[in-house]
């Protein structure tokens, strides 16, 4: 009778306990969900309903033709193929100039390489505001301005970030994998695309996420660059809407803004598996 | 090898359809119907009709082809001065929003058609982004050839010598009349004796009022020589409510990091912020403590605290607009915002009379030369057409979208704008007691702002007394103030 009862009580405690955390959790992601909730009916609201206080979540009757107005009011598939283009290549161009150097800095024995190393992660104490007259001056006099090759091709040449990530991934990678490929006859190229790739997974995914949504999201690069409209992005597009001086359409910006999320959801959630992938393997292995 | 449900569940991952991959389709099938039901342009295109330009569309509900052309030939150009003997290509920079920028490529079309040898290659940037593009390219020497400036920010490019002077092409333009530009005129934009911008818009500020909070309250409409003191009295009266029901008095605090302080709350006793010259400032002054006793002691019960501002506002706009305040400060680009976006029954009033001078701030923005420009003269061509008479009835007067800055193209202006009760009053404050004077637009401004806002931020909420808030705002102030010498 004690020990069922103990039983009973260690059960209640346990129940207690997941209760509370459920409750936590539940909050927390409401509380994470909010902003994004608020987005939606403040895209589903009336022109006259989106700045009434108190603010009411709940739009009287759903103005889906939101979606479609803002769609509409600027060429927005222009600007959503000019973004995917620039990011795919941005993204294309991150993994190659940063895959290399990494596995260089990893795997490759070389007189002042950790001075080199050191230099590069230096770089990441420059800001961007410093040098964007002279890169602007360098593109103008190269006569790309105008052009998608100024928000392309700085992501060809490396970001010390990612080559640091992705250098700190392959330096947990045994390196007797590759002195196992080498006796195989192996060379760099194939080490280092047909042994280690596979087991950085979680940090190629890593990269290619934050480097797309880097593109994605690039305000700045879009608006110095482009002149043209028919060349603007979807951030530049969106920017469209916010006006100092005149009517603000907030129902439409937040449509466009939703809209904007859809791709960028859609990849981490594609990638969201390797990180997974990666934890669980690493554990399953005793590494 | 087949990858069987064991070896998958060894490898950590799900067998079958897991919650993860339902996920990712359901947000891809969402976001490609959601585009697709979005669709309506092509790629490419901006459904536009008719001459090209890089600009997109030049038709729309709200701006129809057909009748902005019968305006178009109904108006008188001025004649062209300069006029290029073969082709050159221009670049226009400005910051419209998405639907009146189809009113600008309409512009575009019938310029280049009355000027076959001007080719104009419009820019449109977003306002909030639009200085920082500029001030880059700016610096970089890749200005385009016309551009929009706003008073703040219009003697940065002057004083960087990033603008042409037209005072040579002002007075070889025949007719030009300087005497047409209402309000500040041309004084925002000039430096060393030269004109560098004409002036395209201006936004004298004046009071609006809540009708329907009036009448409910039995209160009469504000007369035109009303003074603060007629305003505390009403803010007084008509002052009610708590929580959602709040209604306040006035709408908004008197800011001191505000560039229009000066003539609006400190001009009107007696005070200044920055003398004249806007290098030193002068704001600790008794006459100024008898302003900020005014406005934050007397009125400061009718208006919304620092925090009840912070939580009722949004984006800028103010208690006013969401139909919580009696009366309020208005630009011109109220009107259209009010009409649109609201359901308040409005008026306006003029700026009421300070003890010491009836004043208040107007502010303007303008289109210049930029000196990168390679097509000067095809330039000052577009230029004095877009900022003539017939280029504000165009652009401004006839949408209602903006208030002209010359006197001739108002009356278009008022009956475009449903000749609201009151509108004029924006005339009246120009052709009367708004003034540039006093308002904070040299290139220290900015700065001057981000200083004042902390210290105000204190007074605003009694944490600060008002003589020691604007003592330590003087001290802070004058050594930026002195960079604008």
């Amino acid at each position: 009778m004690a020990v069922h009862s103990g039983i009973v009580s260690g059960r209640s405690a346990r129940r207690a306990q997941r209760l509370l955390a459920y409750i936590l959790l539940i909050g927390g992601a409401c509380a994470f969900i909010l902003p994004f909730f608020w987005m939606l009916s403040e895209s589903l609201k009336g022109n006259k309903e989106i700045l009434q206080y108190p603010p009411d979540f709940f739009p009287d009757g759903f103005h889906w033709d939101n979606f479609s107005q803002a769609w509409d009011s600027l060429p927005f598939n222009t600007f959503l193929l000019n973004s995917v283009v620039i990011a795919v290549l941005s993204v294309a161009g991150t993994l190659v100039s940063c895959i290399l150097p990494a596995y260089a800095f990893s795997r490759l024995r070389a007189r002042g390489r950790n001075v080199m190393f050191g230099l590069m992660l230096a770089t990441m104490m420059i800001p961007a505001e410093v040098t964007i007259v002279p890169v602007f001056v360098a593109f103008n006099q190269m006569k790309l301005i105008n052009t998608f090759w100024p928000l392309i091709l700085p992501s060809w040449f490396g970001t010390a970030f990612f080559i640091f990530l992705i250098r700190q991934f392959l330096a947990t990678v045994p390196r007797e994998l590759d002195e196992a490929a080498r006796i195989d006859g192996c060379g760099h190229v194939r080490v280092l695309f047909q042994i280690l790739l596979p087991q950085i997974k979680p940090a190629i995914a890593t990269v290619t996420v934050f480097a797309f949504i880097g593109s994605w999201n690039n305000l700045l690069g879009p608006l110095i660059y482009l002149r043209d409209q028919s060349k603007y992005t979807m951030p530049l597009g969106l920017q469209l809407f916010v006006s100092s001086q005149y009517v603000t359409k907030y129902n439409q910006m937040m449509a466009i803004a939703l809209l904007m999320l859809i791709p960028v959801v859609v990849l981490f959630l594609i990638a969201q598996r390797s990180f997974v992938r990666g934890i669980t393997l690493t554990g399953m292995g005793g590494r | 090898m087949e990858r069987s449900n064991d070896s998958l569940r060894f490898r950590g991952e799900t067998p079958g359809f897991d919650r993860r991959r339902f996920l990712t389709y359901a947000a891809a099938a969402v976001g490609v119907a959601g585009l697709a039901g979005c669709g309506g342009s092509s790629i490419g295109g901006g459904g536009s009709s008719g001459g090209a330009n890089t600009l997109g569309a030049i038709t729309s509900s709200a701006y129809p082809l057909s009748k902005a052309e019968a305006l178009n030939k109904s108006l008188s150009w001025p004649t062209a001065i300069h006029e290029p003997t073969k082709p050159v290509t221009i670049t226009v920079a400005n910051t419209w929003t998405p639907e009146f920028v189809v009113r600008q490529a309409q512009f575009d079309k019938f310029f280049m058609e009355r000027h076959p040898n001007i080719i104009v290659n419009g820019q449109n940037t977003p306002a909030a982004d639009y200085q920082t593009k500029y001030s880059v390219q700016g610096a970089a020497g890749g200005l385009p050839d016309v551009m929009y400036a706003e008073y703040s920010f219009v003697q940065e490019f002057i004083q960087a010598g990033r603008l042409v002077a037209v005072d040579h092409y002002m007075a070889a333009q025949p007719g030009f009349d300087l005497k047409d530009f209402v309000g500040p005129g041309l004084s925002f934009y000039q430096g060393g004796g030269k004109t560098y911008g004409l002036s395209y818009g201006v936004e004298p500020i004046i009071a609006v009022y809540n009708k329907d909070v009036f009448d409910k309250a039995g209160e009469p409409y504000p007369e035109a020589d009303w003074t603060l003191e007629d305003m505390l009295a009403k803010a007084k009266r008509l002052n009610s409510g708590s929580g959602g029901d709040r209604m306040y008095g006035f709408g908004s605090f008197a800011q001191l990091d505000f560039p229009y302080a000066g003539p609006m709350y400190l001009q009107p006793f007696g005070a200044r912020f920055l003398n004249p010259a806007q290098t030193v400032c002068v704001v600790d002054s008794p006459e100024a403590q008898t302003a900020y006793d005014f406005w934050l002691n007397e009125l400061g019960p009718y208006v919304p605290t620092l925090a009840e501002n912070q939580s009722i506002t949004t984006a800028g706009v103010s208690a006013f607009v969401e139909n919580h305040a009696a009366m309020d400060i208005a630009g011109t680009w109220l009107i259209t915002f009010l009409q649109q976006e609201t359901s308040i029954n409005f008026g306006f009033a003029n700026w009421p009379a300070g003890p010491k001078a009836h004043v208040t701030a107007s502010d303007g923005s303008c289109y210049s030369i930029t000196t990168d420009s390679k097509q000067q003269d095809a330039a000052w061509v577009y230029l004095n057409e877009y900022t003539s008479t017939a280029g504000q009835i165009f652009m401004s007067s006839s949408t209602g979208a903006a208030s002209p800055s010359r006197a001739s193209a108002w009356k278009t202006y008022l009956s475009e704008t449903g000749n609201i009760e009151g509108a004029n009053l924006f005339l009246t404050a120009l052709e009367s007691y708004a003034t540039s004077d006093g308002v904070s637009y040299l290139p220290e401004s900015v700065e001057i702002v981000d200083i004042v806002t902390p210290i105000w931020q204190k007074v605003w909420d009694h944490s600060l007394s008002i003589p020691d808030g604007l003592a330590q705002v003087q001290a802070a102030v004058n050594p930026v103030a002195a960079k604008n010498a």
